[in-house]
């Protein structure tokens, strides 16, 4: 049984949609950490009796009223909300193409080839 | 700030693809295996190291991201400010961990460092002008970053199984000669 160029081709395909994956996968992480932040944030502003809050934006706090902070704090989860959407069907769509590609390649190489992680 | 890519030439111009080997056995022919894989190992090497050059630089777009996404919101919200004819009250940074209040009124024009050495006053649309520009030219960059590392992680692929492909040959040959040599024995 030997390898073709197609099966190359589709070795190295599967290959970098799995570095993708990983990819991915960190950057969710990282966004449902900072969800998680907001969240929060957000609570603690509902118990919040100050008019004023400081809210830290690129490397200062600003004094911003609560209102104003609570609308930015909401914003910010909206935007994380719809990242993670996004990322979240990208990532089923190269589950889908690597499944795919699973199926060929262990149709043909058997126990011969692992393709975990 | 700009980070120019491998002067100016693609990656596929400048670094050669791994050829596959279509039949190992013709490959192997005339040739000992060990210096076949270690050429392969040499090869694997190169795109490795050029690997690990990509993903710094990957990493150091992705770091700068979002430091100039900080500056742009900061220009932003002094913009807004403006507007509403607001005087915005901040606590800045002194030191790392000592904050001073500041009340900021009419705010025209902001500071930006351009790197090297270089400060230059902008007005406020201006700045968020060259921020977005900037945030715009970083995701450029990260997506061509991107596709040399799609097409190096490839050529690394590639010459790996080529190395699989040529062991497992070498047994079968090696296999092949002491059937024969216990055959004759």
């Amino acid at each position: 049984m030997d390898v073709t160029l197609a099966d190359q081709e589709n070795i190295n395909h599967f290959s970098r949609l799995n570095t993708k994956v990983h990819e991915i996968n960190a950057k969710l992480k990282a966004l449902k950490a900072a969800a998680e932040d907001i969240e929060e944030a957000e609570n603690e502003l509902m118990l919040a009796e100050d008019e004023e809050v400081p809210y830290l934006v690129g490397e200062c706090f600003f004094h911003l009223e609560k209102e104003v902070a609570e609308a930015r704090l909401q914003e910010a989860a909206n935007e994380g909300t719809s990242q993670c959407a996004a990322l979240s069907n990208e990532r089923a769509s190269l589950l889908k193409q690597m499944a795919a590609l699973k199926k060929t390649l262990y149709a043909k190489f058997g126990n011969a080839i692992n393709l975990e992680e | 700030m700009a980070e120019t890519s491998t002067s100016g030439a693609s990656l596929p111009e400048l670094v050669p693809k791994a050829s596959f080997i279509e039949d190992v056995s013709e490959h192997l022919q005339g040739a000992s295996v060990d210096d076949a894989l270690n050429e392969l190992r040499g090869a694997h090497q190169k795109y490795k190291y050029i690997e690990q050059e990509i993903v710094q630089r990957k990493q150091r777009l992705a770091f700068k991201q979002p430091e100039i996404e900080k500056c742009l919101a900061s220009v932003k919200l002094l913009a807004a400010q403006k507007e509403e004819g607001t005087e915005a009250v901040l606590d800045f940074a002194l030191s790392d961990q000592v904050f001073a209040k500041a009340r900021l009124a009419n705010v025209e024009a902001v500071n930006l460092w351009l790197g090297a050495g270089v400060m230059l006053e902008y007005s406020l649309p201006d700045a968020q002008q060259l921020l977005e520009t900037q945030l715009a030219g970083c995701s450029r960059q990260l997506s061509i970053v991107q596709e040399e590392h799609d097409y190096i992680k490839d050529q690394i692929t590639t010459t790996e199984v080529s190395a699989c492909r040529e062991v497992s040959m070498a047994r079968v040959y090696n296999y092949g000669v002491s059937q024969r040599r216990t055959a004759s024995a």
